[in-house]
């Protein structure tokens, strides 16, 4: 399994461009799953939360696996007050459960 | 598309709606239990109601909504169509119609149609078996509770459904914080994102907006102030509000308006907990509506079979049904393309421009002789022919549109008068202009009207002269060496040249002495001043003649005559040109200037140097006087005449004169352009033309000349024209 893309700061509308070709890069390479790290993400808004949801989207047409490692406070309020935290955790395991 | 334009597609649908509606209701008096029609009546109000909500029309809704309860209960079976109920919801239609119209100028309605309104409501509740309430509106859906679909949803909270438009995080919304905002006012009780909505990565523009919500709310907030969260977005994106216990039929037509499928959206409409799976069950029954409006029907007939409810072949003979009235239904409408018809008329503009300018390049060709440029010009020439035809054709529309409507004006009309009339119509596939069309919709009313009212006698002498009890109105129409000829007839009493001819004289139209052929007496009734106070009914007359008719159609270049046999019928036989843009025209020259006049008006044309009789402002053509005009002194055109000059005779308003000229220089095809305003006053032209030379040409206005000429010799001419009193009355 390769290493997890690392993602830092902002995941938002400002981001999401950069993120999208990143993203694009890690899929490719990723193998049968891919793990975010996600620890360093400072701000979420609703395109970044979209950028994830098609990112799994993307991931599952490949048959790939997505998981979100160590989600900070603002991403998971933002995925529960959406009620999208469920999608990403198909495949949480304890130690990728998110860091709330 | 911002919201004044979606407004706009909304008035025209729901006037397309309102006429298929109205087409139906003629139809369901011969067929009250055709289940089709009676599904296109309720699929036009439905719509309607559906989309006036999204407007948040209320008044619309409101009405609608009462209507489209009586429709549902004549689709169960409940209440039948009958002529009575037809004529009620005649009168539903042209409310809406009228409410819609009112829409449309930013009008409120007043107080009369209010209450035109709250009757019409009365006579539906009063269909419907149900008192009229006293003070509810009918939108307030806790009235209607006793429809049989079940009533409302029994839940204490708000139903939002939200899908953001494509544009709303490049205009700097976030859509998270919608949701947010809403966890001020109130409390959500669950929230289903439309994950489905959002493509994969590849395919994402990170820009656009695909998220939706489907949220379970509880809040003591009014619905204003939850809307108001909403403000923003309002324009680009959907959001509908449901406030808590509202009638199963909304959140149907909630289903409805969403883009997702129906039982995806009822199995959210679940998981939200907005709705117990009874009450969805409820909502779905309306299916049948829904797949006839032209969603995918597969997954509910599936449903249906799963749940044993019924047997596979049932299934899927309705399916085979839906489907085959949704490919009928595409052919008919999908493939149309509503086009802003300034766009069509400019792009007109231009092919005229283009043609101008090609057949100038085309004359520098040949001025230079160069062989292979001109015939790289004739080519070119050639398809901008076609284009131009192409683009003139997208003008053109069927005249069925306007015949249709007068189903309605004979039935109304049958009725008023107490007659018993049907009418025929043929040849509605013929296509013209659509600036035609809509100009012909007033004298064609006329037309059909003064048939039913003058024309088609009494049951009881109809049944004497051995003709069958009912009247028959026909409107025809065929095209005719380049002209549409459209046909307004009747089977009655025909006309009686003998009392037209006297009416004629006494009305000091034509002398006693005049011989006039059978033709120009009955064209006598297009004069002004015939049409006499006896004629004038309630239907009819309204102060507009004949001559109203006459010089609309002749507006429209076209022409208009009568042929009548006494005891038989009369037919008004009405010729137009194709198109406005472009006519057939005669060249004529006048010193160094160019004038046209529409080829259809030319009658002859009379080398002048035979028949010269100096200084006098008339020719004995055959025995007949004909009015000159001398163009050069009409419009001051220096210089001398040359030693020939020729006469064309032109026809228009039933009278003929002269025109004289210089030259005579062919038959043109021609773009013509309207003058600009400073000009407007100026009588006697009716445009211009370009030439190929870039010269400009006038459009002579005929009939407004020959009026003109007309006056000027009745007043100068007194005594001769007592001598030839025909000529001033050249019909033909």
């Amino acid at each position: 399994m390769s290493k997890p893309l690392v993602i830092e700061g902002e995941l938002t509308v400002f981001t999401a461009h950069a993120l999208k070709a990143q993203l694009m890069q890690a899929l490719a390479d990723a193998g049968p799953a891919l793990q975010l790290e996600l620890s360093g993400v400072s701000e979420v808004d609703g395109a970044g939360v979209q950028l994830l949801l098609a990112t799994l989207r993307e991931a599952r047409q490949r048959g790939a696996a997505l998981d979100l490692i160590a989600a900070p406070p603002q991403l998971t309020e933002a995925l529960r007050l959406i009620d999208v935290a469920g999608e990403f955790a198909g495949r949480a395991t304890p130690e990728t459960e998110p860091v709330a | 598309m911002n919201l004044d334009e979606a407004l706009l597609a909304f008035i025209t649908e729901s006037k397309d709606l309102l006429d298929r509606m109205e087409e139906a209701l003629l139809q369901i008096e011969q067929h009250p239990d055709d289940a089709e029609i009676i599904n296109a009546i309720f699929r036009a109000a439905h719509t309607i109601k559906g989309s006036a909500g999204i407007f948040g029309l209320s008044g619309i809704v409101a009405f609608t909504h009462v209507a489209e309860n009586v429709l549902d209960e004549v689709r169960k079976g409940h209440i039948r169509f009958d002529a009575d109920l037809a004529n009620l919801f005649l009168a539903v239609g042209d409310h809406i119609h009228a409410l819609i119209g009112l829409l449309a100028d930013g009008h409120e309605a007043d107080a009369a149609r209010l209450a035109h309104g709250a009757a019409l409501v009365e006579r539906l509740e009063a269909v419907l078996g149900h008192p009229a309430a006293a003070d509810a509106t009918p939108a307030d859906t806790r009235t209607l509770t006793e429809t049989p679909e079940g009533g409302c949803a029994d839940t204490e909270h708000w139903h939002i459904s939200l899908r953001f438009g494509r544009d709303t995080i490049r205009e700097g919304f976030d859509p998270l914080s919608f949701v947010r905002y809403l966890t001020t006012l109130g409390e959500i009780a669950h929230i289903v994102t439309l994950t489905d909505n959002v493509p994969a990565l590849s395919d994402l523009d990170p820009d656009e907006c695909h998220l939706g919500f489907e949220i379970r709310f509880r809040s003591d907030a009014d619905k204003a102030a939850i809307e108001g969260a909403f403000e923003f977005v309002q324009a680009d994106s959907f959001v509908r509000i449901l406030p808590p216990r509202s009638h199963i039929r909304d959140y149907k037509a909630l289903i409805d308006a969403l883009p997702e499928s129906e039982l995806k959206l009822g199995e959210i409409l679940l998981r939200c907990g907005t709705l117990t799976r009874a009450e969805l069950d409820a909502a779905l029954d309306d299916q049948t509506v829904a797949s006839l409006e032209g969603r995918p029907v597969e997954p509910l007939g599936a449903l249906l079979v799963e749940r044993a409810q019924v047997h596979p072949e049932v299934v899927n003979a309705a399916l085979a049904k839906q489907s085959k009235v949704r490919e009928a239904s595409r052919g008919t409408d999908t493939n149309l393309l509503r086009v802003d018809a300034a766009k069509l008329d400019h792009l007109i503009d231009l092919v005229g421009e283009l043609i101008i300018a090609g057949a100038g390049a085309h004359l520098v060709a040949r001025g230079h002789k160069a062989k292979d440029l001109m015939q790289a010009t004739s080519a070119v020439m050639r398809l901008m022919e076609e284009v131009r035809d192409s683009a003139l054709n997208l003008r053109m529309v069927q005249i069925a549109g306007t015949f249709n409507r007068f189903q309605r004006v004979v039935r109304d009309v049958s009725q008023e008068l107490g007659k018993d009339i049907a009418l025929q119509i043929s040849g509605a596939e013929t296509e013209l202009d659509k600036t035609v069309v809509e100009k012909l919709a007033d004298p064609l009313t006329h037309l059909v009207r003064n048939a039913m009212d003058h024309g088609i006698e009494g049951a009881e002498r109809r049944a004497a002269a051995g003709k069958p009890v009912q009247g028959t109105v026909r409107l025809h129409a065929f095209h005719e060496a380049g002209q549409v000829v459209i046909e307004v007839s009747d089977d009655g009493g025909g006309l009686s040249k003998e009392r037209i001819l006297s009416k004629g004289i006494e009305r000091g139209l034509v002398t006693p002495d005049a011989a006039l052929s059978d033709k120009e007496i009955y064209n006598l009734v297009f004069q002004p001043g015939f049409s006499t106070a006896e004629q004038i009914s309630k239907l009819s007359g309204r102060g507009v003649g004949m001559d109203v008719v006459k010089r609309a159609i002749n507006a429209l270049r076209g022409t208009i005559d009568l042929r009548s046999t006494e005891g038989v019928g009369t037919t008004v036989c009405i010729r137009l040109p194709l198109t406005l843009a472009i006519i057939d025209g005669f060249l004529m020259g006048v010193g160094k200037s160019a004038y046209v006049v529409p080829l259809s008006m030319v009658v002859e044309c009379i080398e002048m140097s035979r028949l010269q009789t100096d200084g006098k402002d008339w020719l004995d053509l055959r025995g007949e006087v004909l009015p000159l005009v001398r163009l050069r002194e009409l419009y001051n055109i220096a210089g001398d005449p040359g030693r020939r000059q020729n006469v064309v005779v032109v026809q228009g308003s039933g009278k003929r004169v002269g025109l004289v000229v210089d030259q005579l220089m062919g038959e043109l095809q021609t773009v013509i352009k309207p003058l600009g305003k400073v000009f407007q006053q100026v009588r006697g032209i009716g445009g211009f033309t370009i030439l190929g030379n870039g010269s400009v040409a006038l459009l002579l206005d005929v009939p407004n000349l020959v009026t003109q000429v007309a006056d000027a010799n009745a007043r100068s001419l007194g005594e001769e024209a007592h001598n030839a009193p025909s000529s001033l009355l050249h019909t033909s």
